[in-house]
């Protein structure tokens, strides 16, 4: 009974194991069958393109707009790129945003941020040339110029010398009222530019 | 030894960069529709190249490469900012061309730009995929289902009806200019 038991198991692995066989033999045809279609289909439309005249069409547009708005990079590569300074030369121009991540640099961007400069530079060269400019006039005037200014001055005398620097310690001192301070400079002012009137004029 | 062997990628990295920037930019650009955006993701992809470059000894040709590092950084790029591809508003500015060609000149872009967009318009985010990849890079349908990480199958049903869209609308096209002659 034992014996007929294991004849009958063997008998079923057997037929498992043709099974499983024909199955991978029928997978492989049928896969082979499905790359045999999919190379053929694949070749009927690379013939379909090839022939077509929108394809055509399509591709004329495509490169038309391509090649004017192209601009091919102005260094040599091997000026942009080298091994040892990739870090340094062609980093990815990205900025890192709040959120974490990064965010490209637009080129009107780029273009802002560049133009923001050369203004300011421009500015400054600006200023400065105001700077020199003006700082010629009136710094450097012509030598003959100088030579024939009339000479213009106040010799005070030692005594308006000595008054003025009375009425200053006086002031500083404190022992003035503030109304009479002001009134007293005003005297003396006026004092100053009639006498100067005199002796300029 | 190890000097000369980066010495030969970076040579190499040179190569590629002349070969094919102008077609990795050309496949951006036809994605992106600005001229500004391809520059910076094709920058992007030629650091990454750089960076993954001991990877590519196990992945086929440069240009393959260069075009799936090209993909992938411009689907990172729309999924981080949320948008779709090709939208109204880098067309509008796209209009407004910076290079400032002649008068003559500004008028046929414009006409060209005006008939890229509506054929955009005709095609899902992944047909202008291929179909740009498929111009730019002349590859053939299973390379690019390689690049672009898709069963292939599933890249020739898009790939045909693009082209299906694509008669549809020239021929659309070609009605209304009978039309306008008829009257």
């Amino acid at each position: 009974m034992n014996h007929e038991k294991k004849n009958n198991n063997v008998h079923i692995s057997e037929s498992d194991s043709i099974s499983a066989s024909e199955m991978k033999r029928a997978q492989k045809y049928t896969s082979e069958k499905t790359l045999e279609s999919e190379q053929e289909s694949e070749c009927e439309l690379e013939r379909e393109f090839a022939a077509s005249p929108e394809w055509n069409a399509f591709g004329k547009t495509l490169c038309a707009v391509h090649d004017v708005i192209y601009v091919a990079p102005k260094k040599s590569p091997a000026n942009v790129f080298h091994a040892n300074d990739v870090s340094v030369q062609v980093l990815p121009q990205k900025e890192t945003v709040a959120g974490g991540g990064t965010r490209y640099i637009s080129r009107a961007r780029r273009f802002a941020v560049g133009g923001s400069a050369a203004a300011l530079l421009a500015l400054s060269v600006l200023g400065v040339l105001i700077f020199v400019s003006n700082s010629e006039n009136v710094v450097t005037p012509p030598e003959t110029a100088l030579a024939e200014e009339p000479e213009c001055g106040w010799d005070a005398d030692d005594e308006e010398l000595d008054s003025m620097y009375q009425l200053c310690d006086r002031v500083e001192s404190d022992d003035m009222f503030v109304d009479m301070e002001i009134a007293a400079l005003d005297d003396s002012f006026n004092q100053w530019i009639s006498d100067s009137d005199e002796d300029l004029f | 030894m190890k000097d000369d062997s980066e010495e030969l990628m970076s040579k190499r990295w040179n190569e590629w960069f002349v070969s094919y920037h102008k077609i990795i930019h050309g496949y951006l650009f036809a994605l992106t529709q600005n001229p500004h955006l391809a520059d910076d993701i094709t920058q992007e992809t030629f650091i990454k190249a750089w960076e993954f470059r001991k990877s590519y000894e196990e992945r086929g040709t440069p240009q393959a490469f260069l075009f799936r590092i090209a993909s992938r950084s411009l689907n990172d790029f729309y999924r981080k900012r949320g948008e779709t591809l090709c939208d109204e508003e880098t067309w509008a500015a796209l209009d407004c061309s910076s290079n400032q060609p002649l008068p003559e000149e500004k008028m046929e872009l414009s006409e060209e730009i005006r008939r890229l967009r509506e054929m955009m318009k005709r095609l899902s985010p992944v047909q202008q995929q291929i179909l740009s990849l498929r111009y730019f890079s002349q590859m053939k349908f299973a390379e690019i289902a390689d690049i672009l990480e898709i069963p292939l199958n599933t890249v020739l049903s898009h790939a045909r009806r693009a082209l299906t869209a694509l008669r549809e609308k020239m021929g659309a096209d070609r009605e209304d200019e009978n039309r306008s002659e008829d009257l």
